[in-house]
């Protein structure tokens, strides 16, 4: 937060004679948040001090948790979370007798925001959720198949569990990306069917010989805008304050050879087609620097 | 327990206790007196009531059933060892303070306590034997006291299951005192039916429960069960010190 | 059925884990700890940081090796609950929550007995640090999420250092910090598979300070520690498991001096958020 600019709200009403009151910047981003980012944003700037355009820095680590199969950290700017994959033996659905089992969930718990308040997964965690789910199923990141362990008897049900540990904004970009750096990390010991009973060998560290990796099709990430006030301003890569004054928000889901996974669109605010082929044209540009990250 | 204690009151009990002289005439480390009775609950396997005289009334009762063993899929331990599950619920009518969900927390950490001193197994699997190393020696006994490994019927499949269920009924201060006390008293009242087992052969067992109300079979470790007192620091803090 | 969230097959299981014949597991019998590198009195190194949670009034991440933590505290906010009445005192309110993939065996969405017990715990240990009767009717929220737990005595005092060392770092007025610190006794030597009569008994088990989960299985008892090392007072102490006076007296002693290491380990972090935030401005 850029501490130098006081602004009075005599010169924000045109009077411009009356130094009775004036007040710190961080007061009057309280007081009048829209009236307080809109001056930046005519400056094209954001008070964080990044342009209209620029994202937050971001890091991904691999195999942070070790007791689960697979697992990443995303950081982007102050939100940070932790995916991790956990595969079980269980009996397939009757009508997919080889398919195995994707299960994304977010759990937006009160730890990462005073927003959140403990109890079942708020609205916002199962959108969140939801939409990974129908990314990963639709896109058809994974073949089910490959899960399969014995027709009709086991398969491995994939538990992807995001844990959100600090909440700033843009939840979903974080998230996907988490959930698809965490099933790169995936390592699944090689299972032998034995009579109703699933082994795996333990010991050794997993390897090439004793384990294997999972197939990606493809790995679809996201890059979210907000839109910013009556002139539908875009603002890449929202934060928890530009997320709370936006008017919509837009996300872009696209994979690496650049075909488009999905788009969604919220919020009451109209947008036209040159706006949304904007969207498109940014997010493609940040996944390719999201994708060199990753693969860092 | 009275749920206001006025200032004046308050410093009138401090000051007792400075002198050596508690509000009910008792010094400080005094106990007050303790009635049991046990066998007082005919359909269970044993059961046990502990009043302290001043309020406190809690009844222990023991059931023993037949269940599946089980089996930590990693180490494979617990395959030869019976189990213990405990349970404390303080009724709404005890006290006050027990009404509508009040008791939920402290259901909750009496339970919890009872089970990692009995069974020990709230955190890690049950006391780990040497089984798989050069010729085991018969498992030690339990934290708890209790021979597991005797509560085995099929080492893999079948075992006994202890259901301690302890009800607390008034609440006069103390609990976690009358509650071992309670226990102990229980386990020592418990038969449990003799058990026949047969091998069929290929690894197959079968086995039948003796239904002879004279030939039965105690809880082993009994004697070697935990009993807990419990001391208050007058001030600001207390500390709980459990004896075996 | 759980519809808030994605659901996935009603029964899953972990596959049965088939050690190879010549695997060899870790026990006490190596009379070395599971981690040799590690003497009896070493605990595992430390790393403490504040600030992490960017919405929360004070934030501390611990990590010692595998057990990894988060903590956040929201407050003094005011008491927001349904139906609580007026209180003179502040309301100290703690979660311990395990993500789903922090032990070997997947853990339920469901709060379990287990975690409510720790949140007990917890709450009990650090309320007689927080001058609670400063703050009528207000709230503090602490929130935990263990990422990984290695060991169930060291994921609790993680818990209770993190958790202190994230209530300073809100600014909340406390008496002293509160250092959490778990030993594990293990009887160790060839004692135990050798009968186990008069040898065996006579000889005192070793006190493993902060025992990870595998030296934690062969553990005959454990206790944790919540200390105020400046004040030198002992807010809480959980003992379980069998062993001898001594031991357990012997063992509160190592477990007050490793509070002190870890006292000065919660300082630097403190003196570091400080550092910071001078830097910023």
């Amino acid at each position: 937060m850029s501490s130098s600019t006081t602004t009075t709200p005599a010169a924000v009403n045109g009077l411009a004679t009356s130094p009775a009151f004036t007040f710190s910047a961080s007061t009057f981003q309280k007081l009048h948040p829209t009236e307080f980012f809109r001056n930046f944003v005519s400056q094209g700037v954001r008070p964080d001090g990044r342009l209209l355009s620029s994202f937050r820095p971001t890091t991904v680590h691999y195999g942070v948790i070790t007791t689960a199969n697979g697992s990443a950290m995303v950081r982007i700017g102050g939100t940070t979370v932790v995916c991790g994959v956990k595969a079980e033996v269980a009996e397939p659905k009757l009508d997919s007798p080889d398919q195995g089992y994707l299960v994304p969930n977010v759990d937006l718990s009160p730890i990462c925001s005073n927003t959140f308040r403990p109890g079942p997964p708020s609205e916002q965690a199962q959108v969140v959720s939801e939409s990974i789910n129908r990314v990963l199923k639709e896109s058809k990141v994974l073949d089910l198949k490959d899960l399969c362990i014995e027709e009709g008897k086991a398969v491995w049900a994939l538990w992807i569990d995001v844990v959100c540990v600090s909440y700033d904004g843009n939840i979903y970009d974080a998230a996907l990306a988490s959930v698809m750096a965490a099933l790169k990390n995936v390592r699944i010991r090689k299972p032998t069917y034995e009579e109703g009973v699933v082994k795996v060998p333990g010991g050794e560290a997993a390897d090439d010989e004793n384990s294997f990796k999972l197939n990606l099709a493809r790995t679809p990430l996201s890059t979210s805008f907000v839109l910013f006030d009556t002139s539908l301003t875009l603002l890449t890569d929202p934060n928890f304050a530009e997320e709370s004054i936006s008017q919509g928000q837009i996300s872009v889901t696209i994979d690496e050879q650049g075909q488009l996974c999905a788009i969604s669109k919220v919020g009451a605010a109209s947008s036209s087609q040159t706006l949304l082929k904007q969207c498109v044209e940014r997010a493609r540009k940040r996944n390719e620097e999201l994708r060199s990250i990753m693969n860092q | 327990m009275p749920s206001l204690i006025s200032p004046a009151e308050r410093d009138y009990i401090l000051k007792g206790i400075e002198c050596n002289v508690r509000a009910d005439g008792r010094q400080r480390p005094d106990y007050r007196e303790v009635t049991i009775e046990t066998g007082v609950v005919s359909q269970t396997s044993g059961s046990a009531r502990v009043r302290i005289a001043g309020g406190t009334d809690v009844l222990v009762s023991v059931k023993a059933e037949i269940g599946p063993v089980q089996v930590d899929p990693e180490t494979g331990d617990g395959a030869d060892k019976g189990q213990i599950v405990c349970n404390v619920e303080c009724a709404p009518s005890a006290s006050q303070q027990f009404e509508g969900r009040g008791a939920d927390d402290l259901n909750n950490e009496l339970t919890q306590m009872m089970s990692r001193f009995l069974s020990h197994n709230t955190n890690t699997p049950a006391h780990k034997s040497s089984s798989t190393e050069a010729g085991a020696p018969a498992a030690p006994a339990g934290p708890g006291g209790i021979n597991l490994s005797k509560l085995c019927i099929i080492p893999g499949q079948q075992c006994w299951v202890l259901f301690v269920d302890a009800l607390v009924m008034d609440y006069g201060g103390n609990l976690m005192d009358a509650i071992f006390m309670g226990t102990r008293a229980a386990i020592y009242d418990t038969r449990i039916p003799k058990t026949e087992v047969q091998d069929l052969g290929d690894g197959q067992f079968e086995f039948e429960v003796l239904d002879d109300a004279e030939d039965t079979d105690i809880v082993e470790g009994r004697e070697d069960m935990p009993i807990c007192v419990t001391l208050n620091k007058v001030s600001d803090h207390f500390t709980i010190l459990s004896l075996e | 059925m759980d519809r808030k969230r994605v659901p996935g097959p009603e029964l899953s299981v972990a596959p049965l884990v088939e050690y190879p014949s010549d695997f060899k597991r870790w026990t006490p019998l190596d009379e070395i700890r599971h981690d040799p590198k590690r003497q009896p009195e070493d605990m595992r190194p430390i790393y403490l940081k504040t600030g992490l949670i960017s919405q929360a009034n004070g934030s501390a991440y611990i990590e010692l090796e595998k057990t990894k933590l988060a903590c956040g505290v929201y407050g003094p906010r005011p008491v927001k609950k349904v139906g609580q009445v007026f209180s003179g005192k502040g309301v100290l309110y703690c979660e311990i929550k395990f993500a789903t993939f922090s032990c070997a065996k997947r853990r339920t969405n469901i709060r379990d007995p287990q975690e409510r017990e720790l949140s007990q715990i917890l709450s009990q240990a650090l309320s007689p640090a927080i001058q609670l009767d400063k703050l009528p009717k207000s709230a503090i929220d602490i929130y935990i999420t263990v990422l990984e737990s290695d060991g169930w005595g060291s994921c609790v005092a993680a818990a209770i250092t993190a958790a202190s060392v994230a209530l300073a770092h809100a600014g909340i007025e406390m008496l002293d910090l509160v250092a959490g610190c778990s030993a594990a006794y293990i009887q160790t030597g060839p004692s135990i598979s050798s009968s186990k009569d008069s040898i065996a008994a006579s000889r005192p088990p070793q006190i493993f300070m902060d025992a990870d989960l595998e030296e934690e299985k062969y553990e005959q008892g454990a206790i944790v520690l919540a200390y105020m090392p400046s004040l030198n007072e002992v807010t809480h102490v959980l003992q379980s498991g069998k062993a001898e006076g001594s031991i357990i007296s012997q063992s509160v002693e190592h477990c007050m001096e490793a509070c002190n290491k870890i006292y000065a380990v919660m300082h630097h972090a403190l003196l570091e958020s400080i550092n910071d935030n001078k830097e910023a401005l």
